[in-house]
């Protein structure tokens, strides 16, 4: 499986691009993306999800156009990838085990597995008390709790290609590396794991390779091998220009 | 054809003020949007349609009832004071006061009262989905957010807005038959067989297919403004204040338009 991003484009507001000419290849795998806030990582992962409508260009999966499609056959496609939204985006007039049974009918898994599903993918997660929290409505949900069944959600459709939109932003260190262990243990259940994070300790140490997205394009590339070296070097002055912009990212100075 | 529509938003954008081109923009998307969920492996949400169908219906009940009791009185009552002084007039009370209601007062009403109550509720659950992704969330789980959203809630209000229309007009007549009789002491039948010598039946079918319309119009209207609020609160509440205005704008407009040149 592959993922080909060609010559996406995109702005908010027409002008002003965020993504202009965007090309990469993504192969199977864990795949990171860094950048400053507001470079458009989001934005490009939403392109990928087929969530976003880009202003020119196409995604590629398996040679399979995401945006140039035809409607039925993009709405086949869309059930193969999985997002997990920052802030667990859960549907808030279900409760807990609503918004699994849901996802799990939309995307076609059989009813006499839900139950069974359910029960397993929740204390998978790490949630404790799991027949009191199934009935529980978001509202009633801690911050952390939430971000676990937005997680669950996503893992109960078994998709081959999972979006992570900055799946540990605003938790406490602790809650933090808990929901990372989740996701690590999850991987290997995709083929393709695309991950966006400011956290590039997690980045490092979950990702085969991640790219650097700067002015709209691809700053950077790096491999997991490499990254760990530039986070565990003060070394800022590196002859290969990848590594150089990146050891300035990561150290907070101007690439 | 979902082509068609971006490339003439594209170009009409294009030629626009910054202004414009978010709007065509935002209507570029929404309509592209509406187009992909006709398409498709298509599923009628109907547990949606029946909540929210009767949630909108019985929750305006009450103050439908009360604003056509209302219209039926002040109607009524004006018009019998006239007949009182004039002297003449009693025997066409029912069918005068019945036929202004059901053709434009009651009708007109309703659908203000709809757009105001309901129309503000489709756009806050909308715009609150947007912002807090529920919307992003339904795609990515496959779920085509206008045919578990839109057509719902667009259905629902065709089919709620006429029924409401009904009920106010059998309560604004009753309201208008208990004015005429405080004022000039007219009977039941007298009413009765005034508003059948009268009334022309396809005048109430006229009023049920405005309000079928009207109902179109409230949903597509909020639904619009809800669907393209981006990322802030106070932009929602805006959007509120535009959905209901709006609504009321094109309501009044399209009844209009019928009045004068359909029915």
């Amino acid at each position: 499986m592959k993922i080909e991003i060609k010559n996406i484009s995109f702005g908010h507001n027409l002008g002003e691009k965020i993504l202009e000419n965007f090309n990469y290849s993504i192969p199977e795998g864990v795949f990171g993306i860094l950048g400053q806030s507001g470079c458009g990582k989001s934005t490009l992962l939403r392109i990928v999800g087929g969530l976003l409508r880009p202003d020119e260009g196409d995604v590629l999966i398996n040679g399979e156009s995401v945006w140039k499609n035809t409607i039925i056959k993009k709405k086949k496609m869309s059930k193969k990838i999985g997002m997990v939204f920052q802030g667990g985006a859960l549907f808030d007039f279900l409760n807990v085990e609503g918004n699994l049974k849901f996802a799990m009918d939309s995307t076609g898994v059989k009813k006499e597995e839900w139950d069974s599903k359910i029960e397993k993918i929740l204390e998978s997660v790490g949630l404790d008390n799991v027949e009191n929290i199934r009935k529980r409505f978001v509202s009633q949900l801690s911050g952390g709790q939430a971000r676990r069944v937005g997680l669950a959600r996503t893992l109960v459709t078994s998709p081959e290609i999972m979006l992570f939109d900055e799946p540990t932003t605003g938790l406490d260190p602790q809650r933090s590396r808990s929901i990372i262990e989740i996701i690590k243990s999850s991987l290997s259940n995709s083929k393709i794991s695309i991950i966006v994070s400011h956290d590039i300790a997690f980045i490092s140490e979950v990702c085969t390779q991640a790219i650097l997205i700067e002015n709209g394009v691809v700053g950077a590339t790096v491999d997991n091998k490499n990254l760990n070296k530039i986070i565990n070097s003060k070394k800022i002055d590196y002859k290969d220009e990848n590594l150089r912009k990146l050891s300035k990212f990561i150290k907070g100075l101007p690439t | 054809m979902k082509r068609l529509f971006l490339n003439i938003g594209k170009s009409i954008a294009e030629q626009s003020s910054d202004l414009g081109r978010g709007a065509f923009r935002n209507l570029g998307s929404f309509v592209s949007s509406i187009w992909e969920g006709l398409h498709g492996p298509y599923k009628f949400y109907f547990s949606e349609f029946v909540y929210f169908s009767s949630s909108s219906g019985v929750n305006a009940f009450g103050i439908v009832a009360i604003t056509s009791a209302v219209a039926g009185v002040t109607s009524s009552y004006l018009i019998a004071e006239e007949v009182r002084r004039a002297g003449v007039g009693a025997e066409f009370m029912g069918g005068g006061v019945t036929q202004m209601l059901v053709t434009q007062l009651v009708p007109i009403l309703v659908g203000l009262v709809v757009a105001g109550r309901t129309g503000s509720a489709i756009t806050a659950s909308i715009g609150t989905m947007k912002i807090t992704e529920q919307i992003e969330a339904l795609k990515s789980i496959s779920t085509d957010p206008i045919q578990f959203l839109f057509f719902p809630r667009l259905i629902g209000l065709m089919v709620a807005l006429p029924c409401l229309t009904i009920l106010g007009c059998v309560m604004g007549n009753f309201a208008g038959y208990f004015a005429a009789e405080r004022v000039l002491h007219l009977s039941w039948s007298t009413w009765t067989f005034s508003i059948l010598d009268l009334f022309e039946i396809e005048k109430l079918f006229h009023s049920i297919y405005k309000s079928v319309i009207f109902g179109a119009i409230i949903t597509i209207v909020s639904f619009y403004q809800g669907w393209t609020v981006h990322q802030s609160s106070e932009e929602l509440s805006r959007r509120i204040q535009i959905g209901v205005v709006g609504s009321m704008t094109f309501i009044l407009i399209a009844n209009l338009i019928m009045t004068v040149l359909v029915f």
